[in-house]
């Protein structure tokens, strides 16, 4: 009625801004990119490289949005798609068709660890999953000892057509769960309030292990993935990919208080943003260095912006 | 202006955007008097005090305060003046003391070249809180660790220590229990003892007919009528609050209770850590009423019998076979529950109206385990349309809606649902007349179609007016069984209760 | 408004992905140079870029003085050196080769994290027509090796023989007295690594030294401080530490300062392979006694300049890959280490553009051959720097 519109008009304008950003910072950086590396930006070879820089952050952003619209987080993803990798060349010295299987058995193992403890054991998930990236990251360095190899036959699948039909397929999978089945909905509800939830019959605990385990999952296919590109899996495999993702699904407007305001697109749309940003970087000779100050700056930028900070709280 | 008044405000007016919160609306505060200030969600009655206490400024209109023309700043402005308030909504700063709560601002008084005087602030502090009769708060104590209520009573001890000219008390009293409650009214009558004013703003008809002196109607930003004591009348009072005569057909109509069938939801020596051993029984198509001071133990009772708390011995079952395991599951088997705690446990306040609503039937209504946004529409349509939520579309937020919107929103959830067994906690607890009126036919409606209903409440008339049969508890124990009948009265049922 | 833009959006994205997967194959690049026929003295080879990935962050001088020996040979042909950020892991390394062949560079030059990342990289090198070689490094793998060597576009490289290497370093801590001996090797996998580890293996057996611990992958000094006191406490017996490979930066000062902490500097021997710019301090007071190196700069260079020659049509060995062992130096004193200092860490590459150019591009000289290119690495030794450039660099 009489004076609940204060304010409402003001709300609006920052939720459009919010709602279109992710568009909107896609397409800037785009241009910005292309005007700045002289159009060799969207050269068809070049849209390779950003599409398989794109592929593994991709995948691991699809994988924590379920996580993320709990208001949780996941740092241990890079650790587990490491520990997959090795896992998997290790299963490969037995038996080649092993490979993929026991990626993706590792991711859901140390999802489901993961879903466990802080589902359960009611961990803080920064704390909880920090501490997991360090205690799996040990094993795999211990395991390996170094680096190990698979036979390179397994190369085969390192090919364009598969990435982009798995990921096209894993994509569409997980769009449909996060946005029209019942479980991505609870995911939403236990994120906006979980007492509500609740109290509306969700089963909570299985709702937020279920995310970690999707993200695990996730994270076994970017390892094996890692695996079949070079080979290789060493104890660096998937070193800081967990900061890489989280740059990625911020860049896109993904609030981190989790809840109905979570959008899927959001973790395509800033995976994307970031590929195309350190491959324009790459292209223009900047150093390693340089470049992470930019992501940092351009991330404070998007925080600034974009987000309602009253009511976000990294460590809750 | 007469020397009588303590305060005016005279043709005050406000608009927001495009609504008018006030128009040329004149209020009179005597010295020494408590004025009451009624009307309904959205009458402008927050928007009057929160003016008259510095928050806001007015658009056009004076306002006058013994005789000279008085315009605060801030709310500090207006405390220097002797207007102070105090709100429904926490008001005390977290993580730092009880003592630091109640001289926020005016440290000041304690420090000498740079150091905080604690011994001698929390001393103070100390004598504040027994001067407005508070006796069980330790000022050193850090305010996180006190209940709701407690934070409330130190915000009163700050706003008395100021011992302010008009004190404003905005919808507090639904806040606080009946303890509570006993201190804000000495309070007041302290106050006005002392040559001060009120100005008692609440929802409560009966308790305004008890406390107040005088008493102004607000109904859409417009003054509609001022009483004096002596011609205070319920029915009167919410006509001119409405606007439409909703006399007597408020609770249920009948007086006869219905001789319900079996046994659809039971207690059986349930224990927690502050019920003892309680056993009770709900029939099919039964309201059956609890009632206890605050902390007998009634809302954990409903917690209990949703799933929600584990008893440490005893047990819930349903239909008398199946034990009652959490609440997921109690969903499933169709049993409701409305906390008394509504923002934070019965809605998601940033979220839709519509995805509220969805939230149990979300397996319900889904194909192939995918969800098509029309049946989501169609079903929170239907319900939403239904219980008559006031509401733009049904995909606004619903932390945007009044408190009786909100509270159509969790039953049109539950409705949604086909849930059968409703157990509803304060369910109109901080809503308006009109609201509390539909919610009450509502009620009704589903025991004529078989539902089965607990009803725990603070308010007697409510209980006693709704109810097939009431239990009362007392200290986590079972006191009373009351049956509904004409000549039940609530000094009957406070007896048992005490 | 939302859904028509997203739509929109992947739609662009879908299209220009698919189209650039099937024009996968060179046509995209540009400048993918063909090997033209042989050269006509007097003219300039078609100007050409080489690629090199590496850890441009670094500021150890060892780091820095390859990049100035691998520019030297890519300039000594007019070519363009084109260097990318990378942390050395086989993830990046594919994917800074994928970058450089989109920006259109006709080699690359680059140190393999592991052999099983080479069937990649020549499968993207091959696709797009662009030459590479490693340096530092030989093939292990037996089918690897023979895919590698039997590929149009492997130009070859250099690699010392570490076994050899380290066999000799060994020996040399043995006759310096030395009979209980720890080791730091570099992480396991590497090629390099495993030889280095046989060669000190097969030496042990020989002079009768006892080895006691070998610790792997160390890249920070705070491990490697802790290595060595932990060696410290667990063998007092110990006289004698080698550093077999390690990528921790100021490595050598790290460790004598662990020693001095513990009073054992000059009473433990330390030997180390691959050399540092601290050295000669230490050699001053005898804290370190015995350092085999200088390849950090020949064999980056020569292996440049034998990609550069196969990019711009005058391999130095035709249809085959042309590998190249280069040897490593042996110093044991402060003036050697000083000098080393002055004319290997410092701005002028160990051979420059113009004494490249003279002697070893085959465009401007078809008498060079495998033999100019093997004279050259006998001939390598610290005093033969010195006195070639002893006019061009200031001291």
């Amino acid at each position: 009625m009489v004076a609940q519109f204060i304010g409402k008009n003001k709300l609006n304008m920052k939720e459009t801004v919010r709602n279109y950003f992710s568009f909107i910072g896609l397409l800037i950086v785009t241009v910005v990119f292309e005007f700045l590396t002289e159009g060799n930006l969207l050269q068809p070879r070049n849209l390779m490289n950003i599409f398989n820089n794109f592929f593994s952050i991709g995948l691991g952003a699809m994988g924590v949005v379920f996580l993320m619209s709990l208001g949780e987080l996941d740092l241990s993803v890079g650790a587990i798609a490491g520990l997959s990798a090795a896992l998997a060349s290790y299963a490969g010295q037995i038996n080649l068709a092993l490979i993929l299987p026991v990626a993706i058995l590792t991711g859901l193992a140390i999802g489901l660890l993961n879903g466990v403890m802080i589902a359960r054991l009611r961990v803080e998930s920064f704390i909880g999953t920090l501490a997991m990236s360090f205690v799996v990251r040990g094993i795999t360095t211990w395991l390996l000892n170094g680096s190990v190899g698979i036979p390179v036959s397994m190369r085969v699948f390192d090919q364009n057509s598969v990435k982009i039909f798995v990921f096209v397929a894993l994509l569409v999978a997980l769009f449909l769960l996060f946005e029209f089945s019942a479980y991505g909905k609870q995911c939403r509800s236990v994120g906006a309030s979980a007492d509500a939830a609740r109290q509306s019959g969700v089963k909570v605990e299985k709702v937020r292990t279920m995310a970690f385990v999707i993200s695990g999952l996730m994270c076994g296919l970017v390892g094996f993935f890692s695996l079949v590109r070079t080979c290789t899996a060493s104890s660096k495999t998937g070193n800081a990919f967990e900061f890489d993702v989280l740059l990625a699904v911020l860049f896109g407007g993904m609030p981190l208080t989790g809840g109905w305001p979570v959008k899927f697109r959001a973790a395509i749309l800033g995976s994307i943003a970031m590929s195309v940003m350190k491959n324009g970087m790459s292209l223009m000779g900047i150093d390693g260095l340089t470049q992470q100050i930019v992501e940092g700056v351009i991330l404070i930028a998007i925080v600034v912006i974009a987000f309602d900070r009253k009511s976000a709280n990294v460590i809750k | 202006m007469s020397n009588d008044y303590l305060c005016q405000a005279e043709n005050l007016c406000k608009t927001f955007d495009s609504t008018v919160a006030l128009s040329n609306v004149n209020i009179a505060i005597k010295k020494g008097e408590i004025h009451g200030l009624i009307g309904e969600n959205g009458s402008g009655k927050s928007t009057f005090s929160s003016i008259f206490a510095g928050i806001k400024k007015a658009d056009s209109g004076t306002m006058y305060l013994e005789g000279k023309v008085y315009s605060p700043t801030d709310t500090i402005d207006a405390m220097n003046h002797g207007v102070s308030m105090v709100v429904q909504e926490q008001n005390t700063i977290g993580k730092i003391s009880v003592a630091a709560n109640i001289f926020f601002g005016k440290e000041a008084l304690f420090t000498r070249a740079g150091f905080l005087n604690v011994k001698k602030m929390n001393q103070e502090a100390q004598k504040a809180l027994e001067s407005v009769g508070v006796f069980h708060i330790k000022p050193q104590e850090n305010i996180d660790k006190l209940t709701f209520e407690d934070r409330k009573l130190v915000e009163l001890a700050r706003a008395f220590y100021t011992a302010p000219k008009l004190w404003i008390v905005d919808e507090t009293s639904t806040a606080l229990t009946v303890n509570g409650r006993d201190i804000l009214y000495k309070l007041m009558e302290k106050q006005r003892k002392s040559g001060g004013s009120v100005l008692f703003i609440s929802h409560d008809i009966n308790e305004i007919m008890r406390i107040c002196d005088s008493l102004t109607i607000l109904r859409d930003g417009v003054v509609t009528a001022k009483l004096e004591k002596k011609d205070f009348n319920s029915d009167t009072i919410k006509t001119l609050m409405i606007g439409r005569d909703i006399s007597g057909h408020y609770y249920r109509e009948d007086n006869d209770e219905e001789c319900c069938g079996d046994t659809v939801l039971e207690a059986r020596n349930v224990s927690t850590k502050v019920l003892k051993n309680v056993s009770l029984s709900l029939h099919k198509g039964e309201i059956l009423g609890i009632g206890g001071l605050s902390d007998c133990g009634m809302h954990d009772l409903g917690k209990v019998l949703f799933g929600l708390i584990k008893p440490s011995s005893g047990q819930v079952l349903k239909d008398g076979k199946e034990t009652v395991k959490n609440a997921a599951w109690a969903v499933d088997k169709g049993i409701a529950y409305v906390s008394k705690n509504r923002d934070r446990e019965s809605l998601m306040p940033i979220c839709s109206i519509k995805d509220n609503i969805c939230l149990p039937s979300l397996k319900n209504i889904a194909k192939h385990h995918l969800i098509a946004k029309k049946s989501e529409n169609n079903l929170a349509e239907k319900w939403s349309g239904n219980l008559e939520v006031k509401a733009g579309s049904i995909n606004e937020y619903c932390n945007e809606l009044s408190g009786g919107n909100k509270q159509k929103v969790v039953l049109a959830k539950w409705l949604a649902k086909g849930s059968d067994i409703m157990i509803l906690d304060c369910p109109t607890r901080g809503i308006d007349i009109g609201a509390k009126a539909s919610i009450y036919h509502l009620i009704e409606e589903l025991k004529k179609s078989g539902k089965s209903i607990v009803l725990i409440s603070e308010e007697l008339p409510e209980l006693i007016g709704m109810s097939d049969r009431i239990v009362t508890l007392q200290d986590g124990k079972i006191s009373g069984e009351f049956h509904r009948a004409e000549g039940l009265s609530e000094t009957k049922l406070i007896k048992k209760m005490i | 408004m939302k859904k028509v833009l997203s739509l929109i959006l992947a739609i662009t994205l879908a299209v220009s992905t698919l189209a650039g997967c099937s024009n996968n194959a060179g046509t995209a690049s540009g400048t993918s140079s063909a090997p033209t026929s042989s050269a006509v003295s007097g003219q300039n080879p078609k100007k050409f870029k080489i690629g090199f990935p590496w850890a441009t962050s670094s500021t150890d001088p060892t780091f820095v003085s390859i990049v100035t020996n691998v520019k030297a040979a890519v300039e000594s042909a007019g070519g363009e050196l084109v260097l990318v950020e990378s942390d050395l892991t086989a993830d990046s390394l594919v994917n800074n080769v994928s970058d450089l062949i989109s920006r259109g560079v006709d080699g690359i030059i680059f140190m393999p994290a592991s052999d099983s990342m080479l069937p990649t990289v020549d499968r993207m090198c091959s696709d797009a027509g662009v030459y590479y070689s490693t340096m530092f490094r030989t093939i292990s793998d037996t089918t690897i090796r023979n895919q590698i060597y039997s590929s149009k576009y492997f130009a070859g490289g250099c690699n010392e023989d570490d076994e050899k290497c380290a066999y000799n370093i060994t020996k040399t801590l043995s006759s310096q007295g030395v009979k209980n001996l720890c080791v730091i090797n570099i992480a396991k996998g590497d090629t390099s690594s495993d030889l280095r580890d046989s060669g000190v293996a097969k030496a042990v057996k020989e002079t009768g030294i006892k080895l006691l611990n070998t610790t792997y992958g160390i890249t920070v000094q705070t491990d490697m401080t802790k290595t060595i006191e932990s060696y410290i406490a667990a063998y007092p017996e110990m006289d004698g530490i080698l550093i077999a490979g390690t990528y921790c930066p100021a490595a050598l000062p790290t460790i004598e300062k662990a020693l001095s902490d513990h009073n054992l500097a000059g009473k433990i021997k330390v030997g180390r392979i691959d050399f540092d710019f601290t050295m000669g301090q230490y050699f001053a007071n005898k804290s370190f006694n015995v350092a085999y190196g200088g390849q950090q700069q020949i064999d980056p260079l020569l292996s440049t300049v034998i990609l550069v020659n196969s990019v711009i049509g005058t391999p130095i060995v035709k249809d085959k890959p042309f590998i190249l062992v280069t040897n490593y130096l042996e110093l044991t004193s402060k003036s050697e280490a000083d000098n080393f200092l002055t004319y290997f860490l410092g701005d002028t590459p160990v051979y420059t553009s113009d004494e490249i150019k003279k002697n070893l591009i085959k465009f401007y000289n078809s008498n060079i051959n495998e033999d100019t290119f093997k004279k050259t690495v006998d001939s390598f030794t610290v005093a033969d720097v010195a006195a070639r450039h002893k006019d061009l660099v200031k001291k």
